[in-house]
């Protein structure tokens, strides 16, 4: 429903509107192929304009249009000649297609769906016959005219003294422009065959101070609109898919969509003769693409790259649809085009969120905006290549998409006391996995209070299987979200306070897994502030006491108590308000909110760290085996021999080297960790495979 | 006790409200013995944190609150406040995931003042 017009409410209504529409209409007439002028002129379709030739002598395309097919009985020839013409230089156009689509993973497409949706690209053909009804009509010679300076080039005026003169004084009906559109020097109208003469008679008038060319565009009104539908339809996209499995490489999985304009199967079918047609061209091009894959997956397997080279665009308006058929372009080519500036481009601005390489080159925006380099660079975060110069390497583009964080990602601000968090929380979750009612009785005291919430619309990470996220019933009727609770008895009932209120609350909740914090600290994130000023519950001190306020990230599994097995993965957020107390280790839970999301990393926490590549330690670190009892201290063996092969442990964690190659490496280094990690970096290349752990 | 939840809603919003605004009229929210740890940067004091705040490298913000808890955390009247949501910034169009945790106190004149204001970016 690409096209479709909006139903015309009758045939003078529309013609009002037409009229009414025109100063507008004149003063885009340069942009030429705007995707408003794709709609309003939609009854122009590609199939009419070519196949019945009623087009003719309708301004600079004539003389193309014409030559092509002037007349119906013409068609099969003209048809039979230009697929014939590829033949000649040696390629069989419907072998090629044959094989593109085998190439793109299309089997079996079906015709019907094809021609039904090439359709809807091209605009009525037959399901607006009250446009088959209209002549059309070229008038010419009003650039002339003093009007011509006027406000959208005098159009309007032209459209009322054409209306004016056409009306017999005492006719009962005025004379009507149903549609018209400018095409060079030329303005195309349409009339009701029945005010055709009376147009025509105007031939030669005097409109201001200029002679009116004008001249009827005769066409086969009695031609049966179902059979050109049905023979024009394929054709055309006989043509463009004839046109795609030209340009398509299997190999190099690009469409090289360049130099269209001079393309001879499209200029063939005057592709180019309007602008009209120009500008329905590539969203057909594009639909056709949509219709042979099936997968958004199969398109971005088959189709890598695409080049728009030396199209002459001004702006990316008219092939703005390619963002929608493969948003997933890896490389695009645009050098050698009229792109101006930004704005000519903006349409493209955050698509292609994989763009890997753009070519700019040859366009005026290299001298009209030096900087457009920077711009371009942030519009497309994963882009590594500019103009065939590499800008940054896949790693940094991948890590400045992790990082376009405004504000940077730091390391957890930890200022703890007396070590009193670190332990609390080395004990708390375990406890909480194991046995929740002994960890309220140590914690918590009749003054704590508990309260969880579920945020539902956290980012997570997208699901690599199609396994459903886990559900939040468990959760929901606990969740004390006050912006979305919002009854205050709900609310309080949510609120546990006390001990026994807590331990009650836990105990309904699904058992846990949390990572341990010791094995894996990467998921986790803790935080910790002292607060002064927190009451004193024995009531001694009356300015309060001191205590702290944890804030963890992390991540937990839930688990079915009766296999073990996890059967759900979460994040969580919790903070705590820690005070002292009769609790295990002299300090009690004042305060525990509990937040759970869907499970989202935890590469949220991850300190961006400057340059990763020179910090092996940074790096993902390498499965090794170590034998047992290496790297530790045992009878008979010296502190230095254990301290080097810790060291040799680290560099091969680091490095993926073997233990012997790492002891080498450290020794030539004289056992320094960092010097040895440099030197590894030098000689990688030059390493032999055996220096490595096989994976 | 019962209204401390209608307390950290409302402040909730002032302060997003204020904050996506002009951060600068934050100031009236906090007091000279206030602490703002935002990210690791921990500041006290009223002028410190608003110069923090309007130091932050965007020029338009945008918070949208997922989650809202609050509890009691004294018998004074003070309210932890627990907030995740997502904030927008500038012309990023993906939004960043935060947790912000509030310790409000009573300022003795009926009104209530950060004494604690904890911000992390998740995402």
């Amino acid at each position: 429903m690409l096209h479709q017009p909006p139903p015309p409410t009758g045939p003078r209504a529309s013609g009002r509107l037409a009229s009414s529409r025109l100063p507008s209409r004149g003063g885009i007439q340069k942009r030429n192929t705007t995707p408003a002028r794709v709609d309003k002129d939609g009854d122009l379709v590609m199939d009419q304009a070519g196949i019945t030739g009623r087009a003719s002598g309708r301004g600079r395309g004539a003389a193309i249009r014409g030559s092509a097919r002037t007349q119906k009985s013409g068609t099969s020839d003209s048809l039979r000649a230009r697929t014939s013409r590829p033949t000649r230089t040696g390629i069989d156009p419907s072998a090629i297609q044959k094989a593109v689509l085998r190439g793109m993973g299309s089997s079996e497409k079906s015709p019907r769906g094809q021609r039904s949706s090439l359709r809807n690209v091209r605009g009525r053909g037959s399901t607006r016959p009250i446009d088959e009804a209209w002549d059309q009509i070229t008038v010419q010679g009003f650039k002339q005219s003093k009007a011509a300076a006027n406000p959208g080039g005098g159009i309007s005026e032209l459209i009322a003294f054409l209306e004016r003169k056409a009306t017999h004084p005492d006719a009962p009906e005025t004379v009507k422009i149903k549609k018209s559109r400018l095409e060079g020097e030329a303005l195309i109208i349409s009339v009701r065959p029945e005010d055709t003469p009376k147009i025509e008679r105007l031939n030669n008038f005097q409109f201001a101070g200029a002679t009116l060319g004008i001249e009827v565009s005769r066409r086969k009104i009695s031609e049966p609109l179902a059979s050109n539908a049905d023979s024009e339809t394929p054709n055309t996209i006989n043509v463009l898919k004839s046109v795609l499995s030209r340009r398509y490489s299997t190999d190099a999985k690009l469409l090289d969509l360049s130099q269209l304009g001079t393309d001879p199967e499209l200029v063939n079918i005057g592709m180019f003769s309007t602008t009209s047609r120009e500008s329905k061209f590539f969203p057909a091009l594009m639909k056709i693409c949509d219709s042979i894959f099936t997968t958004a997956h199969a398109k971005e397997e088959a189709i890598v790259s695409v080049s728009l080279a030396n199209n002459a665009l001004t702006t990316i308006a008219s092939v703005t649809t390619l963002s929608q058929t493969f948003p997933a372009l890896k490389n695009l080519d645009l050098s050698n085009n009229q792109l101006k500036n930004l704005t000519a481009l903006e349409g493209w601005r955050w698509k292609f969120r994989k763009l890997d390489q753009i070519i700019l080159t040859g366009n005026p925006i290299e001298t009209e905006v030096p900087t457009y380099k920077d711009d371009i660079v942030k519009w497309y975060p994963t882009l590594t290549t500019l103009n065939t110069i590499q800008i940054r390497s896949l790693e940094d583009a991948r890590a400045a998409v992790k990082h376009k964080l405004p504000i940077p990602i730091l390391g957890p601000s930890f200022r703890d006391e007396a070590a009193i968090s670190e332990t609390f929380v080395k004990h708390f979750f375990p406890a909480y996995d194991g046995d929740r009612t002994a960890l309220v009785n140590g914690y918590y005291d009749a003054q704590s209070t508990f309260s969880i919430s579920i945020n539902l619309s956290a980012p997570h990470i997208a699901e690599t299987t199609s396994q459903k996220p886990p559900g939040w019933e468990a959760y929901l009727r606990k969740s004390r979200n006050l912006t979305k609770i919002t009854h205050p008895p709900s609310r309080m009932s949510r609120l546990y306070t006390g001990a026994e209120s807590i331990k009650d609350g836990l105990a309904t909740l699904p058992v846990t897994r949390h990572p341990d914090i010791m094995a894996e600290p990467q998921k986790w994130c803790v935080e910790c502030h002292t607060i002064p000023g927190l009451p004193d519950p024995t009531g001694q001190s009356s300015s309060g006491v001191g205590g702290l306020m944890v804030m963890l990230h992390g991540e937990f599994a839930e688990v079915d108590v009766s296999t073990g097995q996890s059967t759900a993965i979460r994040s969580f957020d919790r903070t705590f308000v820690l005070g002292p107390g009769g609790g295990v280790g002299g300090i009690r839970v004042a305060c525990d909110t509990l937040v759970l999301r869907q499970y989202g990393g935890h590469d949220a926490w991850r300190p961006e760290v400057e340059d990763s590549a020179s910090d092996p330690t940074a790096q993902a670190h390498h499965q090794i085996n170590v034998p047992a009892g290496f790297a530790l201290s045992a009878p008979g063996k010296t502190e230095e021999q254990v301290q080097k092969e810790v060291l040799a442990v680290e560099l091969s964690k680091a490095t993926g080297m073997t233990l012997e190659f790492s002891g080498l490496c450290l020794e030539q280094c004289g056992w320094n960790l960092e010097g040895a990690a440099a030197s590894f970096g030098q000689a990688k290349a030059t390493l032999p495979a055996e220096a490595f752990v096989t994976s | 006790m019962g209204d401390f939840n209608a307390i950290a809603q409302q402040f909730t919003e002032f302060y997003y409200n204020t904050f996506d605004q002009d951060r600068k009229n934050l100031a009236a929210l906090y007091r000279d013995n206030s602490m703002l740890t935002f990210e690791t940067s921990a500041i006290q004091g009223v002028a410190g944190i608003i110069e923090k705040l309007t130091s932050l490298p965007f020029k338009t913000v945008a918070h949208k609150v997922s989650t809202l808890d609050a509890q009691p955390s004294n018998e004074s009247g003070g309210i932890l406040v627990m907030v995740t949501g997502a904030l927008l910034v500038d012309e990023e169009q993906r939004p960043m995931n935060y947790t912000q945790v509030f310790q409000l106190l009573p300022d003795g004149s009926g009104s209530y003042f950060v004494f604690n204001d904890a911000f992390r970016l998740i995402y």
